[in-house]
């Protein structure tokens, strides 16, 4: 067998394939052949280099919103009980309460940032989680339910990551979000428990944030209740659950959340 | 069904929109087309699929959907069919020249080159270097991406990699001859 012949049956070589006589005489000529056993060895490296180096970027973020408003789009002409999440935001006669809001949201994020600046002038890690929950009482995208796979669904759909709620004994989901902290996006849930609300984070993150054993801290506000605040961190995910319950709460959910 | 077709595309999206963009060149076009071809399979994804064909079933929508963009703006692809049975195609290009070596820091700088060079080739072979080489897939389910048999693939990408070769070894002091 010619080296051209017998290279049309082995390569490319990283893939299984019947070993009938054509492609066992391949092989042998292969075997005896120093120059097809390099040239199969180098095509096997190739095929290594792309699978190993090639740059697999994420889709962009505008990409993402895109294809989820043509669905959104499409699935406004699906049939009734298809479940939807909607846009909040400012309109009609909650137009005047909504700038109420983001004036208050704006004036407790600069009480919460100088609150929890620590004596040296460093900031706090939680600071960006207080942020952003404060942030949410004028935006953004929600989901309101309380059935974990439909909220699962959602999140999956908006962050490309599977991010499932927590189920915690004692707690409500009644609504999830998504969030921008510090400048990465993630996922807000918002429950209730002991009748106040709570609320969870869980931000694709480096474990720069937190360790991973949930910690409570507590933030003072100038003119309202203290909020309290638990940070941990899964090496993948940061979580922080913040609410004005009592610390006891924050860390039985955080445990039942993953926190240990 | 629309809840879980919007699930398994938030699972895929990354796939989807590399594939699209390596098919179309542009980032536009390749969300013009991503956009396209999900909202036209919306309403058609088969549920005897399952969450595990959806993957394979939606790249072969964009395959197929992208390819025929292309040939129909006229970008004249040279077809895998004729290079399946050319055994000439699969001669290497530059066999003195030997790749990078894993763990050398050529080989973690050559992703980029690798880019550049996949641009180079025809849109059917970039394409199987692309399903196969770089998400994975078999070759049948590449075929059946492409709409092309088995063998034809294999030409395909024998021909894809020993381009990229030749892309790779005439840049030696980047990373072919950085060994």
């Amino acid at each position: 067998m010619r080296c051209e012949e017998a290279r049309t049956f082995l390569v490319p070589a990283d893939e299984p394939r019947i070993a009938d006589r054509d492609v066992l005489r391949a092989i042998e000529h292969a075997e005896r052949c120093s120059k097809c056993a390099a040239w199969i060895q180098l095509d096997r490296r190739m095929a290594q280099l792309i699978r190993e180096t090639f740059p697999r970027d994420p889709a962009p973020q505008e990409v993402r919103e895109r294809v989820y408003s043509a669905l959104a789009r499409e699935r406004a002409g699906a049939p009734a009980g298809v479940r939807r999440w909607r846009r909040r935001g400012p309109r009609g006669p909650r137009a005047s309460l909504a700038v109420l809001s983001l004036a208050a949201a704006l004036t407790l994020v600069a009480i919460a940032t100088l609150e929890i600046v620590r004596p040296g002038g460093a900031r706090q890690p939680g600071t960006v989680f207080v942020e952003d929950y404060l942030r949410k009482m004028v935006e953004t995208e929600e989901i309101v339910s309380s059935d974990p796979t439909a909220v699962a669904a959602f999140l999956t759909r908006e962050l490309g990551v599977p991010i499932r709620p927590p189920v915690v004994p004692g707690a409500e989901l009644k609504a999830a979000e998504i969030c921008l902290v510090g400048g990465r996006r993630g996922a807000l849930l918002k429950y209730t428990m002991g009748g106040r609300e709570l609320s969870y984070y869980a931000v694709r993150g480096e474990g720069r944030l937190a360790g991973p054993k949930p910690s409570v801290q507590t933030v003072e506000f100038a003119s309202a209740k203290a909020l309290r605040l638990v940070l941990w961190s899964d090496g993948e995910f940061d979580h922080a659950v913040l609410s004005d319950l009592p610390p006891d709460y924050l860390l039985t959910f955080a445990h039942a959340a993953g926190g240990y | 069904m629309g809840a879980a077709f919007e699930e398994l595309v938030g699972v895929h999206l990354n796939d989807l929109y590399g594939t699209a963009l390596c098919c179309t060149g542009s980032p536009e076009r390749a969300e013009e087309l991503l956009c396209d071809v999900l909202r036209e399979t919306f309403h058609e994804f088969p549920p005897q699929e399952g969450a595990q064909g959806f993957r394979l079933w939606v790249l072969e929508m964009l395959a197929r959907a992208c390819l025929e963009r292309v040939r129909h703006r006229g970008t004249r692809p040279s077809g895998v069919a004729e290079t399946a049975s050319a055994p000439a195609e699969i001669e290497p290009a530059a066999p003195g020249v030997r790749l990078p070596e894993p763990g050398t820091p050529a080989y973690a700088a050559v992703g980029d080159m690798l880019r550049s060079a996949l641009r180079s080739l025809d849109v059917e072979t970039r394409m199987s270097v692309w399903l196969v080489n770089v998400l994975g897939l078999r070759y049948r389910e590449a075929a059946r991406c492409l709409g092309v048999s088995v063998q034809d693939v294999m030409a395909s990408l024998a021909r894809g990699r020993r381009r990229l070769h030749a892309e790779l070894a005439d840049k030696p002091g980047k990373a072919a001859g950085a060994v």
